[in-house]
């Protein structure tokens, strides 16, 4: 032991560490806490339904008095085109995006640009889903009725996850952007040259990282897909059926869900905590072996 | 100023005239002269500062890179007016190699890193090979590498990194190869391998070299060009042949800084 600690509670220094680790564990605690209340809610949901049952049942029938069914197929595959869709559509214009602010504007532009995004990145999903609601939907509509969709859905979720992604490509490519473009000037390597051929691949795993980050979020969206996707349990048969996400369903169904209903409500609430929870760390893992490598 | 010119006879490949060069609104180099002899070693020494290395940035234009640099003045190489805004710099940094103090390969295999300026200038693809093996021969590199060629460039040593670098410079044929403290950044060993590297480079082609090292000048070069911080910004103060700036020279400055040298 250090003999500073000896008489901890004079040492200023000591007292600041300890309230600090206090206010940490507090953090870490409440997340803990959260997590094993859903488990707990989730428990009976598990052990008196199954896991199976929520594959297996045809239909989506929670509060059913005589034969309740619990078929999460719909949302599940909701969430799941929802979420790829929108990660497919963001990623390039992200990338996109991300390579241009850092390689072919000039830096009073790029700095606008980046104050943009983040903007982009702050503003709150229900506006979000209030603009698809006016904007993007009656279009959808106007093409294929009725408007409120599984596109509408990947559309206003992948314009959510652009600034996400965008931002982290670019912190990835930004990493050593002058030693690299110097290096590859000095050889007479133009500028396509030196973002597609070297900037672009060193940057991949950030960019990947910023990929899994997107896909967490989308995920977890709730509020601006309960608006535009239009809620009906459904596994989609096209880009223009409404869908309904995990997410949407928990929102929409929790106020009035009571036992088995509400237990399952929560035992998908598990799983979003899971899915988006792998996504966090793998994100983590990629971008940080990127740093490495 | 004591800036000798070079005998007539001796052919320049490299013509810097009342070069000025600042950042923002910081002054770099003001008023540089100096003549560059073909197929020479020409050495540029000086206190940290006095910029030796911007000097060098200049001759491949890597200056462009920089926002807020002004460039002016007059370099000509082999009759091409480099600091004009038609300068085909493509072509400019192929003729005009450039190695750096640090090693920067990059974070490509071994192969990738040697072709894709080949490919980038149009190589035939069926050279290419035969390129990257002769130049990688040229440095002493291909027996420690040809098993490895396809794995990372950054897993080599310090020294290794360094010749491919080498190698990747030498692997377009420059006319003229532009070196920023080559050698400092690594093992005295290593060192070694690269200045007698470049020492036998003298044979094909024309080396620029920035160092600190007097003793590595002295040895190494044929012309040594002597920079200084004067009036706030950095100047040549005294240029000739290694044994004329070393033995007789001229300014005081020059006197000495070299003076350091011997002893």
């Amino acid at each position: 032991m250090k003999p500073s600690r000896s008489n901890s509670w004079s040492d200023p220094d000591r007292r600041l560490e300890l309230a600090l680790r206090a206010a940490a564990s507090v953090s870490g605690c409440v997340v803990l806490l959260i997590v094993l209340f859903v488990l707990w809610q989730a428990l009976p949901a598990l052990r008196d339904i199954g896991l199976p049952r929520f594959v297996a049942d045809a239909d989506w029938r929670p509060t059913s008095d005589t034969q309740p069914q619990f078929g999460m197929l719909p949302m599940l595959a909701g969430s799941g085109l929802v979420t790829l869709g929108a990660v497919l559509l963001a990623t390039p214009l992200a990338v996109f995006s991300a390579v241009l602010v850092e390689f072919y504007v000039p830096r009073s532009v790029a700095w606008l640009l980046r104050r943009l995004l983040e903007l982009l990145n702050g503003v709150p999903s229900v506006v979000f889903g209030f603009w698809g609601l006016v904007v993007v939907v009656p279009l959808i509509n106007a093409w294929q009725p009725p408007g409120q969709s599984l596109l509408a859905g990947v559309l206003v979720l992948s314009l959510m996850l652009i600034p996400t992604i965008a931002l982290s490509a670019a912190v990835a490519l930004r990493d050593d952007a002058g030693d690299l473009a110097r290096s590859a000037a000095a050889l007479g390597l133009d500028r396509g040259a030196v973002v597609w051929s070297l900037a672009v691949p060193r940057a991949s795993r950030g960019i990947g990282g910023g990929v899994l980050l997107g896909a967490a979020r989308a995920v977890g969206e709730t509020m601006a897909v309960v608006i535009v996707c239009g809620n009906i349990v459904q596994v989609p048969a096209s880009l223009f059926d409404p869908v309904r996400t995990i997410t949407a369903n928990i929102a929409m169904e929790m106020s009035y869900a009571t036992a088995g209903h509400r237990s399952v409500l929560f035992a998908t609430g598990l799983l979003l905590i899971l899915v988006t929870g792998f996504l966090v760390a793998a994100s983590r893992l990629l971008s940080r072996r990127g740093a490495r490598a | 100023m004591t800036n000798r010119e070079q005998p007539a006879a001796t052919d320049n490949v490299l013509t810097i005239d009342g070069l000025n060069v600042s950042y923002g609104k910081v002054p770099a180099l003001r008023d540089v002269r100096l003549t560059v002899p073909r197929h020479q070693i020409t050495a540029v020494v000086g206190p940290s500062g006095c910029g030796k290395s911007t000097f060098l940035s200049v001759l491949n234009r890597l200056t462009d890179l920089v926002p807020d640099c002004r460039v002016s003045g007059r370099v000509e190489f082999d009759g091409i007016d480099v600091l004009s805004r038609g300068c085909d710099l493509f072509a400019l940094r192929r003729r005009v190699g450039m190695v750096f103090q640090k090693p920067n390969p990059f974070a490509l295999s071994i192969r990738r890193n040697m072709e894709l300026p080949l490919r980038e200038h149009r190589v035939p693809a069926t050279e290419i090979d035969g390129i990257i093996e002769c130049s990688l021969r040229d440095v002493g590199l291909w027996d420690e590498v040809k098993d490895r060629l396809d794995k990372s460039a950054l897993k080599l040593s310090g020294g290794q990194q360094q010749r491919l670098c080498l190698a990747r410079a030498l692997s377009l044929d420059p006319e003229v190869l532009l070196c920023d403290e080559p050698c400092s950044a690594l093992d005295p060993l290593s060192g070694e391998i690269v200045e007698d590297l470049i020492s036998r480079l003298r044979e094909r082609i024309t080396v620029v070299i920035v160092t600190h090292n007097l003793a590595q000048a002295r040895r190494l070069t044929d012309n040594v060009a002597v920079f200084w911080q004067q009036n706030g910004a950095g100047t040549v103060v005294e240029a000739g042949s290694v044994d004329d700036v070393f033995e007789n020279p001229q300014s005081e400055i020059a006197s000495a800084y070299v003076a350091g040298s011997r002893g």
